[in-house]
């Protein structure tokens, strides 16, 4: 499910004095099984970015194609359709794109609403036509994937604690088994080892063929998990990259105001004083120990 | 849902939005009054609606306010009118007026229920748009310091003002954040596959439910973090405070009030003499020919 973005632009409130821009000419590539990590200022355009590719919001101009099926705002959208034979025409359909792309929004917490968490967790798959026995199905497995315990299934979702409501809330996107999931900033407000935890099941997820598009502020989990980073500013795409070359870029750096992740600078600092290291291989403290330990074998 | 302009301040730097909103809302109130005011001939009572009209339309344009905005604002009210409409329809009315045969079938419509509906559908919109005038060029905070003002008198029978003011301010201040709740959670349920615009009705009882729910936990949630801010902030209802912002009155102020209260003394005058305005123009444009 390749995703193209081509001179998309957004402006929020158009024609009223509070006409913000907040995307302008956004052209991108997003390709299957990559692990894309957006970074940038709020207010920079992640969120609006990321509802583009679940037609949530649609472009005051340009588009975004996802696999094959375009999101374009209803003029637009009209002249292409016209342009296209009726077999091709029905495979237009939104909701096709919203079942393939799942969406998780920041604190997710707040979409529940069910009586019970597996209710609730099937209320997506029941949305795009599974039968009942095929949505708990699902639900359960991706229950069991986010690490919730069968005894909470059929307890209320507001008798959870903030975590363990943020992980049913994520198994409910999950239970799509979308081929693209998008996450803003699915962390904020986790504790360190949640936030490992959760990290580790969209790796998961990442190794069995999703793609996953995350937005994010913490450089850790950049250069632990992303393939490719995008930085946003003031709406414009200002670089598009690999990990690496993000945090040998000093000027980006001081833009975004973050500190480079530790096993970076670390690692900086040993190559400077002389160490025979890799950066692309650092990733973090467990790879980048590796990485010493290979070059003292060679020194030896 | 951001398309929903009612009750949001709309920035401009125009007359109207400098005035004192004390001003503002008496103003509004008196003009409101004028809306209601009966008069001596149908002709007569449609010819001031067009005066009120073209006031409104210059202080509309006096205030940036797109016309528009108005009528985006009246959709919702078009379900109502027809209700009104066939209610004033079936409902014997006025037979001084006259009335004509629904197609020969003996159903009688009286003209004065047409007319009846007409008034109120213009005095909706009159009235509409006045608040509008009022709610886009003042802020929630500007009106509740105005409303606490006013209602200052009431403090001698014991009347809680600014325990009043202070709910309704908090009230106006979370109508853009629950609107922004509702595009939020609106969005979440939609990718989970919730058709708000679309499908049956029991769907669409579901779709609301998905939404319905999470937005009265958030705002209960939110009034209790609230309260336990003010609270924890050391905020005491029965306190004498300052204000930040004082209320001024300008000369602006006293010759708008001054053009609603002639305004309101002469439709008053034109309402209790039974002056026809309308057929008295009549009768002198026919002596003319």
């Amino acid at each position: 499910m390749p995703i193209k973005f081509s001179h998309l632009n957004y402006v929020y409130s158009k024609d009223t004095p509070l006409e913000t821009a907040a995307l302008h000419d956004i052209n991108l590539d997003i390709i299957d099984g990559s692990f894309v990590c957006l970074v940038g200022h709020t207010g920079s355009g992640k969120s609006t970015l990321i509802q583009h590719i679940n037609a949530l919001l649609t472009p005051t101009s340009g588009s975004v194609d996802v696999n094959g099926i375009k999101v374009m705002n209803k003029k637009d959208k009209k002249g292409f359709l016209k342009s296209l034979s009726k077999e091709e025409r029905k495979h237009q359909n939104i909701k096709e794109i919203r079942k393939n792309v799942g969406l998780v929004f920041q604190f997710p917490e707040y979409q529940l609403f069910e009586e019970t968490v597996l209710k609730d967790v099937s209320f997506g798959p029941k949305n795009f036509g599974f039968s009942d026995e095929e949505a708990i199905k699902k639900a359960k497995e991706s229950l069991k994937l986010v690490g919730i315990d069968e005894s909470l299934y059929d307890k209320s979702p507001f008798e959870l604690s903030g975590g363990q409501r943020r992980r049913v809330a994520i198994a409910g996107i999950i239970s799509l088994n979308p081929d693209i999931l998008i996450l803003d900033e699915p962390t904020a407000g986790l504790d360190p080892q949640g936030s490992n935890e959760m990290m580790e099941l969209f790796n998961i997820l990442y190794k069995n063929g999703t793609t996953i598009i995350m937005v994010t502020h913490d450089m850790d989990i950049v250069i632990k998990y992303a393939t490719d980073v995008i930085v946003l500013k003031k709406g414009d795409i200002i670089l598009e990259c690999k990990p690496h070359s993000l945090f040998l870029n000093d000027e980006i750096l001081k833009e975004l105001c973050v500190e480079e992740p530790k096993p970076i600078s670390f690692a900086k600092d040993l190559i400077k004083n002389g160490m025979k290291i890799s950066l692309e291989n650092v990733k973090d403290t467990d790879t980048l120990i590796e990485e010493i330990c290979k070059a003292r074998v060679k020194y030896e | 849902m951001n398309n929903i302009t009612l009750g949001k301040y709309i920035p401009y730097n125009s007359v109207i939005h400098r005035m004192d909103p004390r001003n503002k809302i008496i103003s509004m109130i008196i003009f409101m009054v004028l809306i209601f005011l009966k008069f001596s001939s149908v002709p007569m009572n449609f010819f001031i609606y067009g005066c009120l009209f073209v006031v409104l339309f210059i202080v509309m344009k006096i205030a940036h306010i797109r016309f528009r905005m108005l009528f985006s604002q009246l959709k919702a009210l078009w379900i109502m009118i027809f209700i009104l409409l066939i209610v004033n329809l079936i409902v014997p009315g006025d037979e001084s007026y006259g009335y004509f045969e629904f197609f020969n079938t003996g159903w009688k419509i009286y003209y004065s229920a047409i007319y009846n509906t007409l008034y109120i559908i213009v005095r909706l919109i009159i009235m509409l748009g006045i608040s509008l005038v009022l709610t886009a060029t003042t802020k929630p905070l500007e009106i509740t310091n105005a409303l606490e003002w006013l209602m200052k008198p009431l403090k001698v029978i014991r009347f809680p003002v600014h325990e009043i003011a202070m709910t309704i301010s908090l009230a106006l201040r979370f109508i853009p954040t629950l609107l922004e709740e509702t595009d939020r959670i609106m969005k979440a349920q939609a990718s989970r596959g919730v058709d708000f615009e679309h499908g049956s009705f029991k769907e669409k009882v579901r779709a609301i439910i998905s939404l319905i729910v999470p937005l009265f936990i958030s705002a209960f949630q939110r009034s209790g973090e609230l309260a336990d801010a003010m609270e924890a902030r050391g905020y005491d209802p029965s306190a004498v405070r300052t204000k930040y912002r004082v209320n001024k009155w300008h000369t602006r102020d006293t010759i708008c009030i001054s053009i609603v209260l002639i305004l309101l003394g002469g439709l008053i005058t034109l309402s209790v003499m039974k002056i026809d305005v309308v057929a008295m123009i009549v009768s002198v444009v026919e002596s003319w020919f």
